[in-house]
């Protein structure tokens, strides 16, 4: 089955599983109807252990996208340097202060395929997400959070994983409140897979 | 030169169902834990151990039987090879056998052996008396009918002839059917079975000695089968070599192990054939090579060299001082004294291992190795791989290593990677050589395309295969 949508990390996996991916799906489907493992077939992950690995995978977009698209994932505090450091002759470099609408455009600009990409940032990196989630549970998995927000990666896999259970759907409505990009690559997501795909 | 070109395995662990093809050189099989590489190396293994005829015990003692080896749900698990001559002038053969759960154990249930189809081959497997003698019937006839000497004699054969003519026909049907499809040569089910009988041309039963219950039919010939095909099966099954992880296990491990590894501690001499399934016999292999001719050691001493430097004089076998046992050594040129086998390093022995394995037995049918990066610099692991692809016979590797993809001069031709489907079954998938073609101009080679985590877009299913047929 050919994904019709590719989602583009700069975070690596630890192990088979990729958390972060699973608490974005989850947030999909807490939007959407459909056969939720038809829909996690369509979208497929991919961490790149690396922003530089993601930019330099935006200029391939249309590869990588296929008939799909190509969605990225990443941290917002550091962007602007990567982008510059991995701009080419004659690419134009962003200002220190750039809005994120500057940074998006920049990216896209690279892709050799700009309908089909969509950026997205954390804000303003994975420790502020976790940080959203104890904000949202006070109390809750308290010792793993605390680890989690010292780039303890299993501590971190283990709240993530966690959040995307079924049943803490409130939890993720609240972090989706607290991280408008999270949010919205999951309804961006949501809308560029067609319902006939997935009933 | 009998090749296996295909293994067919069947519900064995999370295979259900996987037809591996063999007619490249290399095989290299890839894929996540548990996705069935290392349950093929084993399948091929228990091929091998297919004309033991002590087959179940050993099943039973060092595979732990059907509990451990059944897929879930399964009732009986089969494995098959087609073995095929490169030289096409000898007819395709077939063997497979099936274990079913029987109790709290397994038994034999099934055999089956199948040969052709070739139409040279049938005329010289098949003498078919039948249709000689209706062949000489219908002549006779017809020659009576037009010159007999009595009129009594003609219309007689008149008569006869049409129905003798039917059955002509019959039989070049039968003999051309035979030439096109394979013949049965041998099939056994639970206790009874049938084999080929070429003086009558037909399956008469297996003598009932023949079917035992440890032990496969295919074990049962002597040295002399019925059969061409039989002594081919034989051979090819018998020439499968199989290796794992070499026991390398570093010498100030082998306390919490409560043993030093059998490859580095001294050992009894004995005469290797091949170096077996972890390399424990490394020393008496080395002690074997020493002794073939010089042209062959120094070939064997260039490619220890290759590996592991120029400054490599020979691998010896010196004796234990406590006497009776052996160690296995290597003199460099500059050192006094040899490097004992306990004080080497485990890519070094690895390396001897590799060398002794592929220098020791040039006559295997089937080359199968399991991880064979494990203890080798990436280097080293390049050397490993050049000295498999060496080898005459098809190679099967199952690998987790990046830099040995890196190192395929077809990887679309000999890559087939493992996945587990929605239902935890394995599955074979190849790789598709165009879609390769466009993600390697950006991702330098197969190895990294895995890295970088998009193998799956350059991957072709079985049912894809099928589409596109349809």
């Amino acid at each position: 089955m050919k994904p019709l949508a590719t989602v583009l990390y700069e975070d690596s996996k630890t192990g088979k599983e990729f958390p972060l991916h699973h608490l974005l799906m989850r947030m999909v489907e807490d939007d959407i109807d459909g056969q939720t493992w038809l829909l996690r077939k369509l979208v497929r992950d991919n961490p790149r252990n690396g922003i530089d690995k993601v930019l330099a995978d935006v200029r391939v977009t249309s590869l990588i996208a296929g008939a799909g698209r190509l969605f990225v994932l990443v941290d917002r505090d550091r962007i602007i340097a990567h982008v510059n450091q991995n701009a080419r002759e004659g690419e134009p470099r962003l200002a220190h202060d750039a809005s994120d609408d500057q940074i998006v455009e920049a990216i896209r600009r690279t892709s050799d395929a700009r309908g089909k990409l969509r950026v997205f940032f954390l804000h303003r990196n994975m420790e502020d997400l976790i940080a959203a989630i104890e904000d949202c549970a006070p109390g809750l998995w308290e010792a793993e959070i605390r680890q989690a927000r010292n780039k303890d990666r299993l501590a971190r896999n283990f709240v993530l994983t966690e959040t995307a259970k079924a049943a803490m759907a409130t939890l993720r409505a609240c972090v989706r409140s607290h991280q408008a990009g999270l949010d919205a690559l999951a309804k961006a997501l949501g809308e560029s897979i067609p319902a006939e795909a997935i009933e | 030169m009998d090749r296996i070109t295909r293994v067919r395995i069947e519900n064995v662990r999370a295979i259900e169902h996987i037809d591996l093809e063999l007619s490249r050189p290399v095989t290299v099989l890839i894929g996540e834990n548990g996705s069935g590489k290392s349950t093929i190396i084993e399948c091929l293994e228990l091929l091998h151990k297919a004309i033991d005829p002590r087959f179940m015990p050993g099943f039973y003692a060092i595979h732990r039987g059907l509990p451990a080896l059944l897929r879930k749900g399964a009732r009986s698990m089969t494995l098959g090879v087609v073995i095929e001559d490169d030289s096409g002038v000898l007819p395709r053969v077939e063997y497979v056998f099936t274990l079913a759960a029987e109790g709290a154990g397994g038994a034999i249930k099934g055999e089956r052996m199948l040969v052709g189809p070739t139409g040279t081959e049938h005329a010289g497997l098949l003498p078919d008396p039948e249709l000689a003698a209706a062949r000489a019937e219908v002549e006779a006839l017809g020659r009576t009918s037009r010159k007999g000497k009595r009129a009594r004699d003609k219309r007689a054969a008149s008569d006869q002839l049409p129905l003798a003519e039917q059955r002509l026909t019959a039989l070049e049907a039968r003999a051309r059917r035979r030439e096109t499809e394979p013949l049965l040569l041998l099939s056994r089910t639970d206790n009874a079975g049938e084999m080929f009988d070429r003086a009558k041309g037909e399956m008469v039963p297996l003598p009932p000695q023949m079917l035992k219950f440890d032990q496969l039919v295919l074990a049962g010939f002597g040295s002399v089968p019925p059969h061409g095909a039989i002594e081919r099966i034989h051979a090819v099954l018998g020439g499968v070599e199989t290796h794992l992880g070499f026991d390398t296990l570093a010498a100030w491990a082998a306390p919490s192990h409560q043993r030093p590894t059998s490859v580095r501690a001294a050992s009894t001499l004995f005469p290797a054939d091949r170096l077996n399934l972890l390399g424990v016999n490394l020393a008496s292999a080395w002690s074997d090579l020493r002794g073939r001719e010089s042209a062959h050691w120094e070939r064997t001493m260039a490619l220890v060299r290759l590996g592991l430097g120029e400054h490599v004089d020979s691998v010896t076998v010196p004796p234990d001082a406590g006497g009776g046992n052996v160690y296995l050594a290597l003199r460099f040129t500059k050192a006094p004294e040899p490097i004992l086998a306990s004080d080497l390093s485990d890519g070094q022995l690895a390396w001897l291992a590799f060398v002794a394995m592929v220098r020791l037995n040039e006559q295997r049918s089937l080359l199968a190795v399991d991880e064979p990066e494990l203890h080798l610099h990436p280097q080293l692991l390049g050397g490993v791989f050049h000295l498999l692809a060496s080898v005459a016979s098809p190679v099967v590797i199952a690998t987790h290593s990046d830099h040995l993809l890196e190192l395929l001069d077809d990887p679309a031709d000999a890559v087939r990677v493992c996945e587990l489907d929605e239902q935890g079954r394995a599955t074979l998938a190849g790789v598709d050589p165009e879609e390769l073609e466009r993600w390697l101009a950006h991702y330098g080679d197969l190895g990294q395309l895995r890295a970088a985590g998009y193998l799956s877009r350059v991957l072709r299913h079985p049912a894809d295969r099928a589409e596109e047929a349809e």
